[in-house]
């Protein structure tokens, strides 16, 4: 008969080692638990020095592509979306100034086409302080 | 970290705080860790004094190796357990073989425990395991002391041991066996001479 089947059940190797493991492991006693706490704050590193706020760089919000962006990259260049706004009313107003036909342009302003600038008359009441006078 | 904050922290986490400064991390892993080591050392060199030195020696390692931890790729206790086995081997290949702990040295019974007839039988017999355990060669017991008391698995062992799983299993049922047969001598001396038998 092999040994562990004449073994007693108080000494079966099986229940033995599960009785060590049920035990709780021994508790350390205060010295050494002393020590082991001595040897570790001397081991241990400092703490971090508390360093002074850096700014924080934030990534690009990101854009739509394509028209949209093409057009507030040129809004950044001029100033903004509605200064870009007015220097292309600008534009188009000077434009439509340079191709339009005179007529339109003497509507606009009141004159007409029949009253050449050369005889029109703007000061009309001045007309006495250039005559030449013989004393 | 507020101190009732760490009981639920893993020891990956602790030590990673221990690393950063907080010294409430360092208490908290050494009365996690240290009795299971003191346990396992114990049981390996069958010298409390021993194996307190040896202990004291694998945490200052650990409190060494701590800013250089990465947590996830090992487990704290299974690097613990390796440190200390190396440093049992070392031990014993140093000095002759001591005897095994005797009644005097078996670990206190928790207060509100047994009573004193059925505590004198446990020390009895966690005596006669122990001395069993003296019997093994050290490969051997390392691993029959892990597998079977420290609950560790076949995989963490071969990690502790530095080699491989099946090498595990070979080395804790050859350990069983002499376990078996040098706890059957102890029969006699235990009072169990008789029973038993056919």
């Amino acid at each position: 008969m092999e040994p562990n089947e004449k073994m007693t059940p108080m000494l079966d190797p099986d229940r033995l080692l599960a009785e060590a493991a049920a035990l709780a492991p021994p508790l350390p006693d205060t010295v050494f638990m002393a020590r082991l706490m001595a040897d570790a704050r001397r081991l241990q590193p400092p703490l971090p020095m508390p360093s002074s706020p850096r700014a924080v760089v934030l990534p690009a919000l990101a854009r739509p592509g394509g028209r949209g962006a093409l057009l507030d990259a040129l809004a950044d260049v001029f100033g903004g979306r509605g200064a870009l706004a007015a220097m292309m009313l600008a534009t188009v107003t000077g434009f439509y100034l340079g191709v339009a036909q005179p007529s339109v342009l003497t509507s606009l302003t009141g004159l007409s086409r029949e009253a050449p600038l050369d005889t029109l008359d703007l000061m009309s009441g001045s007309d006495g302080l250039w005559k030449e006078t013989t004393p | 970290m507020p101190k009732d904050t760490l009981g639920d922290v893993s020891d990956d986490t602790l030590l990673v705080l221990y690393a950063n400064g907080d010294a409430e991390a360092a208490r908290t892993l050494t009365l996690r860790l240290a009795p299971r080591a003191l346990g396992y050392s114990g049981r390996i060199l069958g010298d409390r004094a021993e194996a307190e030195d040896v202990v004291q020696e694998a945490m200052l390692r650990l409190w060494r190796m701590a800013p250089d931890w990465r947590p996830g790729e090992a487990q704290v206790s299974t690097w613990l357990y390796r440190v200390v086995s190396n440093l049992c081997l070392d031990r014993k290949r140093a000095q002759k073989r001591r005897p095994a702990v005797t009644l005097d040295d078996a670990p206190d019974l928790a207060a509100g425990g047994p009573d004193a007839v059925t505590r004198m039988m446990q020390d009895q017999r966690m005596a006669a395991l122990n001395d069993a355990l003296a019997t093994l060669p050290e490969r051997q017991r390392q691993a029959v002391v892990l597998r079977h008391i420290e609950g560790l698995a076949n995989p963490e062992i071969a990690l502790v041991l530095d080699i491989g799983v099946e090498a595990v299993e070979s080395l804790t049922a050859r350990g069983k066996r002499t376990l078996t047969a040098a706890l059957s001598g102890k029969r006699a001396t235990l009072g169990y001479l008789g029973e038993g038998e056919d």
